[in-house]
């Protein structure tokens, strides 16, 4: 008689192909292990330089802060207090330099009376101070004075020089029209007395009659 | 059924495992109550086919070691019979992990059944089988562990031999070679490896009286049908009662196989380990009314061993030689 009985367990999936799976298994493991190994190392030399130059950039720096340290202590000194206010100023200045053509108009048409008008305005010239081109039409001489008066009042404005005066009667009815030039100091001044220092001239204004 | 019965029966489903169609293994071990053996097969495929029994070893157990019984516990000192496993497998000396282990008889229950059919899915058939069983296990059929083979005496009869072990015990067998780092590749009762050392004896059945360690079994095979199975403890009794207890019950099967299963018998095999005295055969054949022949292995599956170890085999080897028997 042929016995086919057994009462132990048949293997699972994971016993019967632990064995064979081993092996590949161990195998790619082994590659995985090496190439983080590798990672690792290069990553680390990676880091290592990084790190130099970053040290290095750290010193320079640390240059440059003690350099301008002692720079400022310098400039801290009583004999050049003056002169690093002027640079602060001159700076600020530097800062503020930028023309706007609307707020220049802005300002322009708020110091003129009712009975003028702007009819030209030119600036040539932006590389320093901005030297404006001024054409003024007035119904009379009286309001064109005050305009006058008034630009050469105004804090941003200075040098006011009138380089022609008519007082022909034209189609438009404005009676007096001038032609002058006025400096544009960059609106900084706004509300505040302007830094600007003592030894700034102040251009005489030739007013021809 | 309540949720725990429940529960139970769902874990029970989703970690059902089947068991291995049968293997010979190239380490062979038998627990019995009162010894251990192991043997190593050589040859070709290290058993698979002309397989020969190269070193075999016997150890005793300390006695309550092993108390065979299929409700459990079955294996009271594991740490003995580990140690006398350890020490039996060491002296055969081979090195494979997985084995095969014979059982005792008492520890399982065996069974033939007729159906008209079978589940072809093999949960199915074998928790249909452990219903069928459920009157004769002494625990809930859904803790059986089943093996079973089928048989057809006529093209419109299945018929179903069934071996039955409850889990935990069977755990517990496998749990002690697991203590020896081995695992069991195939188990059977001791008695169903002598079946395959039967003489093929035509239409006519033949009656197998194994005795061993204070317990008897009784098998009546019929081809590749068996036909009959019982197995009695005889524990605590004197040799005299004993050999009358196995006689009288050996008579009581012969009569109940001619009577109720109409089935002649032919010869008469008595194995009894260890070997018996001559008055053993003469009171079987007295109370059979027929002449009991000894189940004794073929001594070429023994030509590899010498000394003890070839008397060892003559001994305590029929086993072994029906499991070589059944492979080839």
């Amino acid at each position: 008689m042929k016995v086919a009985l057994n009462l132990s367990l048949s293997q699972s999936l994971r016993q019967r192909h632990a064995l064979a799976w081993s092996l590949p298994v161990l195998l790619v493991s082994f590659v995985l292990v090496v190439r983080i190994v590798f990672s690792i190392e290069s990553d680390w030399r990676r880091y290592s330089s990084v790190r130099q130059t970053a040290d290095r950039e750290d010193g320079q720096l640390n240059a440059l802060a003690a350099r301008e340290a002692g720079l400022r202590q310098s400039l801290e000194q009583p004999q050049n207090r003056e002169l690093l206010r002027s640079v602060a100023f001159v700076n600020d200045l530097i800062e503020q330099r930028r023309l706007s053509f609307a707020e220049l108009t802005d300002q322009l048409t708020a110091l003129m009376p009712p009975e003028v008008r702007l009819t030209s305005l030119s600036a040539p010239d932006l590389t320093s101070e901005p030297l404006l081109h001024l054409g003024i039409e007035g119904s009379g001489e009286a309001p064109v004075e005050t305009f006058l008066s008034r630009l050469e009042d105004a804090s941003d404005f200075t040098e006011v020089t009138v380089t022609s005066q008519g007082f022909e009667e034209k189609g438009n009815g404005a009676p007096v029209s001038i032609n002058c030039t006025v400096r544009y100091l960059g609106g900084h001044a706004h509300g505040e007395p302007s830094p600007a220092p003592a030894a700034v001239p102040v251009a005489a204004r030739t007013r021809p009659k | 059924m309540d949720w725990k019965d429940e529960l139970k029966g769902l874990w029970h489903r989703v970690t059902w495992t089947g068991t291995a169609a049968f293997s010979l293994p190239g380490v062979l071990l038998e627990i019995q109550p009162d010894f251990v053996l192991a043997a190593r097969l050589a040859g070709k495929n290290n058993g698979n086919g002309g397989a020969q029994v190269g070193r075999l070893a016997w150890k005793a157990l300390p006695p309550g070691c092993v108390a065979p019984s299929p409700g459990g516990p079955a294996v009271l000192n594991p740490e003995a019979l580990a140690g006398a496993l350890e020490q039996a497998v060491l002296a055969v000396g081979n090195g494979q992990t997985r084995v095969g282990l014979l059982l005792p008889d008492g520890a399982v229950r065996v069974g033939v059944f007729p159906f008209e059919t079978l589940p072809a899915n093999a949960r199915e058939a074998a928790t249909l089988i452990a219903w069928k069983m459920r009157e004769s296990l002494p625990f809930p059929p859904e803790e059986a562990r089943i093996t079973y083979q089928t048989t057809r005496p006529t093209t419109s009869e299945l018929e179903v031999t069934a071996v039955a072990g409850r889990a935990s015990v069977l755990a517990a067998f496998e749990g002690v070679l697991e203590a020896v780092n081995r695992s069991s590749a195939m188990m059977l009762p001791v008695t169903l490896a002598l079946l395959p050392s039967l003489p093929d004896e035509g239409g006519r059945g033949q009656l197998v009286v194994h005795v061993c360690s204070s317990s008897a079994t009784f098998a009546v095979a019929e081809g590749e049908r068996l036909r009959f199975w019982r197995t009695r403890d005889f524990s605590g009794l004197a040799e005299a009662e004993y050999l009358e207890q196995v006689a009288a019950e050996a008579a009581r099967v012969v009569a109940s196989t001619e009577d109720r299963l109409e089935l002649p018998l032919g010869r008469v095999w008595f194995c009894a380990r260890p070997p018996a005295t001559l008055a053993w055969l003469d009171r079987l054949a007295q109370a059979l009314g027929r002449a009991a022949e000894p189940l004794e292995p073929h001594p070429g599956l023994g030509s590899l061993l010498v000394g003890e170890e070839k008397a060892l085999f003559r001994t305590y080897g029929a086993p072994l030689a029906g499991l070589v028997a059944n492979r080839e």
